[in-house]
């Protein structure tokens, strides 16, 4: 982790996103800690943390929209102020709930922001057309949002946040409430973004959305950050290893006979734990390649019938749950 | 700015419940004003009464009471074998149309008549000395202790009433003196003074216009549609403060100045505001026939300051910090019918205490925004002078300054608020 921190830290020079030391104080609670951020130009950086972990707080001091009681904020190099116009042009966001008037059409949303940042008429005009076919909206052009679906309506939040072509888009958990398939469209299409070459910031709760698009992805809590890397440097870092479950109806009434098997398996250098769960032996290995064959050659010796086995490689969603805890957070 | 400004224009004027609330509930108000308040008006409007007359001797030996009789009638009756005046000075226009006479021979044929047609009131007789006598009938009496079922009618009778006792008293006088002295016949003084219609009554007009008690309430009205109106203003900066909404949000980070998203929304909001309250005063005007004395100018000058007073309170009220968006869309309408209270919008008892705060708490009325747009109209209609309108113009626009004064603090504190 240090190592990863260090090498982005020294890459400060380019950095789309430049957080150093960030510190931000709400009366006596400390939201954020001391927190570096660094996203490199054309990445999917993706930023997870439980809820109340400093995620929005961390993006709003990005934004300029909340002030903050130490560190430094870059982007593009630059401070980011209310009035630095010329860096908010740059910039696109697209919030968590769905920002746009209920009163107008999608055509006329979409249209209203891109007037904010493009003059021209004709431009404006491109670019709208642009983004509607991008978000795949144009059969829907003259509905107004209450007409449309969960789905459409993200669609929709997508274009009015990206339609002035932004390079640095901040997507904060763009997914929620809708159906895979519309789930599916709007992480291709943040993908499609970045091969444009947009730089992305991406937050979610979604763990296999952050695995399958972000470049690099970070892990904060309590404000502080807890791990970052690749999806496949954490998995690392979490040590976490292959769980197999193992049907074994003989062993049911045998209390002796399932003493004796569960304490050879456990004596295996590649067994962490076994436990019995209903006729069914649940293994939890070392990280490695061969652990599944280990643990049935062993039953196979200790002659135990097998019924139905399943193995389990580790998931993002274990890594993130090792490094931040089972506890529920909204309490 | 334009663009922001039409969009605001565009989203507030399809948002239903604010075209309900600011464009049709003043309309629909009125209306309930105009079935209330009618009756009222017309309660004092004089009609035309069928009534019977015997035409017996007596009453064509009574030339004074026929002449009077004549004088209160649209057409001229024949009776008696001599046909009399209609052009009798009764010193009022006003009741040439109070009579339509049915000469009937008797008083029992009256009777009948009144019987069988519900519209004869009554009948009038002539006795020996040539006094008139009236008689109404029951469903008469009825229908005039209860004004709402035919306004005018009981005001109606009693001037009659009135009229007819009157030209009885006058003529008792009349005999009694020629009984004294016969020779005042033949005294052309005597004869003239006879007929001289003294004026002992007369109309004087001391304001600008002829007051309307009930325009009060319509003026009130006005001003509470235009204190709702903030909810234009309100609902504009608060789409536009990303501490209130995403949307807010989403256009704080727009590369545009926010004073001129919040200029923006302010003129469309006012604009908005301007165009309910014209709609609202042309109801009033037209449909309801509520005078502003022929200002018409003045009337939408009101109208525009109206407006402009209250959308800034409402940006002031938009602005305020901790407060979310819907609670200050419900502080909006809670002041508008709270303060409405002041300005006498709910009757005559609500009137009473506006009266009274303007008489002995005239501070208080002037901090009440409700009572001085009522005021703009009260003074386009009541005075011969502009001043006292220009004098409330200047309250309003104060009171905007402050607002919009306010509303600028809270906005700049808060361009780093606490999201």
């Amino acid at each position: 982790m240090a190592t990863t921190n260090d090498t982005t830290k020294a890459a400060n020079g380019a950095a789309a996103i430049s957080v150093t030391d960030l510190v931000k104080r709400y009366g006596d609670a400390l939201a954020l800690d001391y927190l570096d951020i660094d996203v490199r130009p054309g990445e999917v950086y993706g930023l997870l943390g439980p809820n109340g972990s400093g995620k929005t707080t961390a993006i709003n001091c990005i934004l300029g929209l909340l002030t903050y009681d130490g560190g430094q904020v870059r982007v593009f190099g630059e401070e980011m102020t209310p009035t630095n116009y010329a860096l908010k042009r740059r910039i696109g966001i697209v919030p968590q709930d769905v920002a746009v008037f209920n009163e107008l059409t999608v055509q006329e949303n979409i249209d209203y922001f891109c007037s904010l940042y493009v003059r021209g008429n004709t431009e404006r005009k491109r670019l709208v057309n642009e983004a509607i076919d991008f978000v795949e909206l144009g059969e829907f052009r003259s509905y107004r949002p209450r007409r449309l679906s969960g789905g459409l309506l993200r669609r929709l939040n997508i274009a009015c946040g990206i339609v002035h072509k932004p390079e640095l888009i901040f997507f904060d958990e763009p997914t929620v409430a809708v159906d895979p398939q519309s789930r599916n469209r709007i992480l291709e299409g943040i993908q499609e973004l970045n091969r444009q070459g947009a730089t992305v910031l991406y937050t979610s709760h979604y763990m296999e959305e952050v695995e399958q698009i972000c470049d690099r992805i970070q892990i904060i809590d309590h404000g502080r950050q807890i791990a970052l890397g690749t999806a496949e440097e954490l998995k690392r870092m979490v040590d976490a290893g292959e769980r197999i479950s193992i049907e074994a109806p003989t062993l049911t009434g045998d209390e002796a006979a399932r003493e004796h098997v569960m304490q050879t398996l456990g004596r295996l250098a590649c067994v962490r734990s076994v436990d019995w769960d209903d006729g069914t032996l649940d293994v939890t290995c070392e990280p490695g390649e061969h652990d599944l064959i280990d643990v049935l050659q062993a039953l196979r010796t200790l002659d135990v019938p097998v019924g139905h086995v399943s193995s389990r490689t580790p998931t993002f969603n274990d890594v993130f749950l090792a490094l931040t805890g089972t506890a529920l957070r909204d309490n | 700015m334009w663009t922001t400004f039409l969009n605001s224009l565009k989203v507030s004027l399809r948002e239903k419940s604010a075209v309900f609330w600011l464009f049709c509930f003043p309309i629909i108000l009125s209306t309930m004003f105009m079935g209330m308040f009618g009756n009222i008006s017309q309660s004092y409007d004089l009609l035309t009464m069928k009534f019977a007359v015997v035409a017996d001797d007596d009453y064509c030996k009574a030339d004074a009471a026929r002449a009077m009789l004549a004088a209160m009638q649209r057409t001229p009756l024949e009776t008696c074998d001599t046909a009399t005046s209609d052009d009798v000075d009764t010193g009022s226009d006003g009741l040439k149309d109070l009579l339509e006479l049915t000469a009937v021979d008797s008083v029992a044929e009256a009777t009948d008549l009144v019987n069988r047609d519900t519209e004869v009131r009554g009948y009038l007789e002539a006795d020996g000395d040539g006094m008139l006598r009236m008689t109404v009938s029951r469903n008469t009496v009825s229908m005039a202790n209860s004004p709402n079922t035919e306004p005018g009618l009981s005001v109606s009778l009693s001037v009659l009433d009135s009229a007819l006792g009157v030209a009885n008293r006058q003529g008792i006088v009349v005999t009694q003196l020629l009984e004294r002295d016969g020779r005042l016949v033949q005294d052309p003084a005597f004869l003239a003074s006879l007929q001289e219609n003294p004026q002992v009554t007369r109309e004087v007009t001391l304001t600008n216009f002829r007051p309307e008690e009930t325009a009060r309430y319509y003026y009130a009205l006005l001003a509470m549609a235009a204190l709702m109106a903030m909810t234009f203003a309100v609902t504009s900066v608060c789409t536009a403060q990303a501490n209130l909404s995403a949307l807010g949000m989403r256009r704080s980070m727009a590369p545009l100045a926010k004073w001129r998203q919040i200029a923006g929304g302010f003129l469309a909001s006012w604009l908005c505001t301007f165009l309910a309250l014209l709609v609202a005063l042309a109801y009033i005007l037209f449909v309801c026939k509520v005078s502003v004395g022929g200002r018409y100018a003045a009337s939408v000058l009101a109208i525009a300051v109206a407006s402009f007073t209250a959308t800034a309170l409402g940006t002031f009220l938009g602005a305020l910090p901790k407060l979310g968006m819907n609670t200050k869309v419900s502080l909006t309408t809670t002041l508008s019918c709270g303060l409405s209270l002041f300005s006498g919008l709910y009757g005559s008892q609500a009137m009473l205490l506006s009266d009274t705060i303007q008489r002995d708490l005239p501070w208080l009325a002037a901090i009440n925004p409700t009572q001085q747009v009522t005021n703009l109209f009260y003074d386009i209609l009541y005075y011969d002078s502009y001043a006292p309108f220009l004098r409330t113009v200047g309250i309003l626009l104060a009171m905007a300054a402050i607002a919009l004064a306010g509303a600028t603090f809270f906005l700049r504190r808060q361009r780093y608020e606490h999201l």
